[in-house]
């Protein structure tokens, strides 16, 4: 742009120099601008902040805890608010609110019970009726989009119905003490509570509890959270580009590092770049082929975790492309996964060979009787020509353009199938036409998704793959229907002995080695990076727990 | 009027501008009847090979599409054959421009990619020059309600926020190269349509449609006969400044998730997936090639746009 | 003048209306549900999802027939509400005001950055024609938008804040602190430079061809023959015509602009109207695309209206 200041110049109609003073004006306040930006870009450096910059890493529409959620909400969700029970770094379940959680024997009766001196924001005590209501808002279909995720309470058909204004499954019997009763046997209760957490803080029920529960879900007290128990308390909203929290003061787990720490919305350049200009100091999920790049900048730090949620093709189980076992197996042995996790994801991620590796807790694993499909396409195609492929079959394969990585692991896979003799033709969809197409259950033959976490209980993978949950009625998207899997699934459910309900994920999982229900073409690692200045940061495999130890982050010059 | 805002790229609605500028001027008749027939395309071919930009991007867009059409016989790999063993490796002498992130050869994928971008430019571009020459000739020559009617049309059209309804209608028939000419072509008429209603209305008047009427010629001879070759040179601009707009199209669709399906290989594709930081600092060859290819298409179709309007321009002296 | 303007203000009705109507058919064909869309997957959970997502359907008015969603849209139109997100769950009208602050101030800045630019130099080009300048200019100005747009816009990423690191990355503003005009300037500049660099080629072109018309016209001779300085005739006489085609592009290019910067937003994280309207056609966000592409329209006809009539206010041969 230093058109602006051409030198002077005699026309065919000029005698003298044409130089308008509005010109020369212009020229200065645009050299002014530019100057005041290179002197003060900079000095915003390297001086000790007391207010962190950090990354959502998804948007969030709103903070309230029942409307339908993504990611980002559940992130500032536990900077504010404590989750009841929420999974560590380690998958282990863990508690800032609770002394104890535990399941009877029979795993049909919960008690939670409270750390004393918990304390909300505005100085009130955290009690049992303040779970006793947040647990009842959150467990009632008609206003809360997660209430169905957990096995039914005792009472809660009374409570839908209308017959009942509270859920009689729930009670306090003293102000520390939460019991739940459940309907069916369930050893999965508490780790899938643990993973809603993020998704449902512990409410006040001094301030919300005489709000009809039908219109707690519109209650201004979501727009602001006005009092809340987390390290931090929002501060300011500003939809679509980020959310900014100051230190509670009374947090009953110590003192917060930062003033203020800002959440932006920021897109995976946005974020590398910032973090390298030092306008954020947090940047979180950072691309696996980024990683080198990163490495370079000096004064940051790089920091990784294995992965809980394999990315994965979801298959059409419910046509007839792929009924015979054979084709399922053979796509696993044509597509070179550990080349994909060598090369295009930097090594940053396991490889599942059989199939199941990470797709559940290590204890839930066989070790033995398991088939690994390493990269053999010779065999992928005798597997083929043994099921009597049809080598003309045209087959549909649904695209989501999405993180760089993946777009190019798509590539790579779908090449490699093609290269097989399963002729996929890629169509890019947009997650509206994806669900739209899943949902007709025909049109389609596979697609890409990422999964949910799968390491924390066995049971999380089984509910993916349940007959009565095909989609569009339940979370399974790859239309996999085997009922003796099924029963095996369920029968882990009754019974909180670890080595019983092993037994029961080994026989299904070795069932789900021979027949693949879905692709499982890797498990990225969750990679952060950071000024190195930032202490205290432990990475999380679960994507929703970034931010639930920003409590202890601080700054150290 | 779609480029400027999303992929850059000389407007049309400058050309309409430029050229409704000089056809407003009242003492300009166009092909006028005092003429031998001949020798305006001479002069103007005369004029274009003075203009030296314009014979140089023109000798450029023959290569290219050259190369385009030979693509499957000298391209020297398979554009989509994924190689994971040669992931990302810089150019050499078996691999010229280098290898992308799925081991796929990017001069092979240059060269099929350029069939996509110079389709999307041509038929794109022709196609809405025909929808516009077409209703234009009605309006201009039959007026009345049809007049009214077409115009209200390019009002209508015109008043669309063009880049979202593109995006809106690629969105619901799907993303591909059909598609993408379709919406182009749907979108982008209404500039030459208009150019060619007001160079029609004002053939119309001249005496000799006025005598060749009188002695009974009809309406469609009339309008082929002595309209289409007025027409025709103003058209020719727009068509060539909204292809160079078609290209960029192109690539900002990809960029929005919205191109060609892959793996089909695209200028705008490749470069979409060249769009990180690590891959503009650490591995040029990949964002080079398509980057290139694109700017100098564009900047090719543009002077040889510029070398026919002044080709054309009856103000231009030899 | 006045008569125009109104028989203007009356053909718009009918158009405005066509536009509506067709818009709100393109929006109900896009495919997929945008009810399902809402809840993820992985939160279904069989009768309980089904139950929820029941109610939904009937609190968007999605359970309605076609013709009676668009008379009650057009009714939150005519209320100036613009209805209800699906997925923000606020009014549209306050969506909008959240983002037009922000898409305005990067537009307009562009556009008069590239304006401002383009006449003198589009000005000394005409004068100086086929000189070293004119090339130059030419050149630069075909360069600048034979790039797409986004490329360019990383590229400035990369050498200004990565590089040199004189200038934020991208977003609007430092956040956390007050903010100030130094602040605002600052991130201001990357992404309206870019945006300036496509606009400014083809005004540059536009002023010098336009020059060229007006300085072969007799009366311009005259005044230089009759003594007038030719400083005065370039400004008095030929730069006033010569800019009235720039009026009638910018009046189509503004409101274009205004919902046509996605690409420019996105890879300088600016929040804006493209990028909401992008995000509400990939989340078939009915209400929000339906008021944009509405507030477009009626721009577009307030637009050529002023610039109809500042036309004939620079060019008193034009009479409405």
């Amino acid at each position: 742009m230093t058109l602006c200041c051409g030198g002077p110049s005699k026309g065919k109609y000029m005698k003298r120099t044409v130089r308008p003073r509005w010109l020369a004006i212009l020229c200065v306040v645009v050299l002014g601008l530019t100057g005041a930006a290179c002197s003060s870009a900079k000095s915003t450096n390297n001086k000790a902040p007391t207010t962190l910059h950090t990354v959502m890493s998804e948007e969030a529409d709103d903070l309230n805890p029942f409307t339908p959620t993504l990611q980002g909400k559940s992130q500032i969700l536990s900077t504010i608010g404590m989750p009841m029970l929420y999974v560590d770094s380690t998958s282990k379940l863990t508690s800032r609110v609770l002394k104890s959680w535990t399941a009877s024997p029979d795993a049909k009766t919960i008690t939670l019970v409270l750390k004393p001196n918990i304390q909300w924001s505005d100085g009130k005590p955290m009690t049992s009726a303040d779970l006793l209501m947040s647990l009842t808002d959150y467990l009632d279909a008609k206003v809360s989009v997660n209430a169905g995720r957990i096995g039914p309470v005792v009472g809660l058909d009374a409570l839908a119905s209308g017959k009942a204004k509270t859920i009689s499954g729930l009670s306090a019997p003293d102000k520390s003490t939460l019991v739940i009763k459940l309907v069916n046997p369930d050893a999965a209760w508490l780790p899938r509570l643990a993973l809603l957490g993020a998704y449902w803080p512990v409410l006040p029920s001094h301030l919300l509890g005489n709000v009809p529960r039908a219109k707690i879900a519109t209650d201004p007290f979501f727009k602001t959270w006005p009092v809340s128990s987390g390290p931090y308390l929002l501060s300011k909203f500003v939809r679509g580009q980020y959310v900014e929290v100051t230190r509670n003061p009374k947090w009953s787990a110590g003192k917060a590092g930062f003033e203020k720490v800002i959440f932006e919305i920021l897109s995976t350049d946005q974020m590398t770049a910032q973090l390298q200009t030092g306008e954020v100091q947090y940047v979180y999920t950072v691309d696996p082929s980024d990683v080198d790049r990163i490495k370079r900048i000096s004064g940051v730090t790089v920091a990784s975790h294995n992965g809980v949620a394999p990315e994965l093709f979801g298959l059409n189980n419910g046509g007839s492309v792929f009924k015979d076992p054979r084709v399922r197996q053979a796509m696993l042995y044509a597509i070179d996964r550990a080349g994909i996790c060598k090369t295009i994801l930097a090594g940053h991620c396991t490889t599942p060979t059989a199939n199941l590796r990470q797709i559940a807790p290590s204890w839930a694993l066989p070790t033995t009787g398991l088939t690994d499909y390493n990269y053999d396409p010779a065999k992928a195609k005798q597997l083929l020509k043994d099921a009597n492929w049809d080598p003309n079959t045209k087959l549909t394969f649904l695209a989501r353009t999405q993180r760089s990585y993946v777009d190019k692991a798509v590539t790579a896979a779908v090449g490699q199938l093609n290269a097989a003799g399963m002729h996929f033709s890629v169509r890019n969809v947009t997650t509206a036409q994806l669900l739209d197409s899943i949902g007709k259950k025909t049109g389609w033959d596979a697609f890409w998704v990422s999964g949910a976490d799968f390491v924390v209980d066995p049971n999380e993978w089984g509910d993916y793959l349940k007959c009565a949950g095909r989609y569009p009625d339940g979370p399974n998207t790859s239309q996999y229907c085997d009922p003796a899997t099924d029963k095996l699934f369920e029968d882990g459910l009754k019974t909180t002995d670890q080595a019983a309900r092993a037994s029961l994920y080994h026989q299904a999982f070795t069932k789900l080695n021979q027949s693949p229900a879905e692709v499982y073409l890797y498990v990225v690692d969750t990679i952060v990076a950071y000024n190195s200045h930032l202490t205290g940061v432990t990475v999380s495999g679960n994507l929703s727990g970034g931010y639930w130890d920003i409590g202890q982050w601080r700054w150290k010059a | 009027m779609t480029g400027e805002a999303i992929g850059g790229g000389m407007g049309a609605d400058e050309a309409a501008a430029m050229l409704g500028g000089h056809l407003a001027g009242p003492e300009e008749t166009i092909a006028g009847p005092g003429l031998p027939s001949q020798s305006p395309t001479r002069i103007a071919l005369a004029r274009f090979r003075r203009h030296r930009l314009a014979v140089a991007g023109l000798t450029v867009l023959v290569v290219l599409v050259v190369l385009a059409l030979l693509a499957p016989l000298i391209a020297p790999f398979d554009p989509n054959a994924v190689d994971l063993a040669q992931y990302r490796r810089p150019p050499t002498g078996v691999h010229w421009l280098g290898t992308d992130e799925a081991g796929r050869d990017v001069l092979s994928r240059l060269m099929f990619g350029a069939r996509v971008s110079l389709t999307v430019g041509v038929v794109a571009a022709v196609s809405a020059g025909l929808i516009g020459l077409v209703l234009g000739l009605l309006a201009g020559f039959l007026g009345g309600w049809v007049d009214a009617l077409v115009m209200r049309l390019t009002e209508v059209v015109l008043s669309f926020p063009s880049l979202v309804v593109i995006i809106l209608l690629v969105a619901v028939i799907g993303p591909s190269i059909t598609s993408i000419v379709a919406v182009i072509a749907l979108f982008e008429w209404p500039i030459g349509c208009r150019i060619v209603r007001q160079i029609t209305r004002v053939t119309k008047e001249t005496g000799f449609v006025l005598a060749a009427r009188s002695v009974g010629a009809s309406n469609l001879r009339l309008m082929t006969r002595h309209t289409m070759g007025s027409v025709i040179s103003p058209l020719t601009v727009v068509v060539t400044l909204l292809s160079a707009q078609a290209i960029l199209l192109e690539a900002a669709l990809s960029f929005l998730g919205l191109g060609v399906n892959p793996p089909q290989a695209s200028w705008g594709g490749m470069l979409r997936s060249a769009q990180s930081l690590t891959v503009l600092s650490d591995f040029p060859w990949l964002w080079l090639p398509p980057g290139i290819a694109i700017a100098i298409t564009v900047l090719s179709i543009n002077f040889v746009g510029d070398g026919l309007r002044d080709a054309f321009d009856p103000r231009q002296e030899m | 003048m006045l008569g125009f303007v109104l028989r203007r203000l009356i053909i718009a009705i009918p158009v405005l209306l066509g536009i509506l109507v067709i818009a709100f058919v393109f929006v109900h064909l896009l495919p997929g549900d945008p009810v399902r869309l809402l809840v993820d997957p992985s939160q279904l959970s069989g009768a309980g999802s089904t139950q929820y997502l029941a109610q939904k359907r009937i609190e968007l008015g999605l359970d309605k027939p076609l013709p009676v969603q668009w008379v009650l849209w057009m009714r939150e139109v005519l209320t100036g509400n613009l209805g209800f997100s699906f997925q923000q769950r606020v009014p549209v009208l306050q969506l909008i005001q959240e983002r037009v602050g922000s898409t305005v101030l990067l537009t307009a800045t562009a556009v008069v950055l590239a304006v401002v630019v383009a006449i003198p130099v589009g000005v000394l080009a005409s004068l100086k024609q086929n000189s070293v300048l004119d090339y130059l200019a030419g050149a630069t100005s075909m360069l600048a938008i034979s790039i797409p747009v986004f490329f360019l816009g990383l590229l400035a990423i990369y050498v200004f804040a990565l590089q040199l690191n004189v200038l934020p990355s991208g977003g609007r503003q430092t956040l956390g602190v007050p903010p100030t005009l130094s602040d605002t300037v600052q991130h201001l500049i990357m992404p309206a430079a870019v945006l300036a660099a496509v606009l400014t080629g083809p005004y540059v072109r536009y002023v010098r061809q336009s020059m060229l018309d007006v300085l072969r016209q007799d009366y311009i001779t005259t005044a230089v023959a009759k003594g007038a300085s030719p400083f005065r005739v370039v400004l008095r006489h030929a730069l006033r015509n010569a800019l009235i085609p720039l009026t009638t592009v910018l009046a189509v290019q503004i409101p274009a602009l205004l919902a046509g910067t996605v690409v420019i937003e996105t890879v300088f994280a600016w929040p804006g109207l493209g990028l909401l309207v992008f995000q509400s056609i990939e989340g078939l966000d009915y209400p929000v695309i339906l008021s944009v592409v509405m507030m477009s329209a009626v721009l577009v006809q307030l637009c050529n209206l002023v610039a109809d009539v500042l036309a004939a206010v620079l060019d008193p041969r034009i009479r409405l």
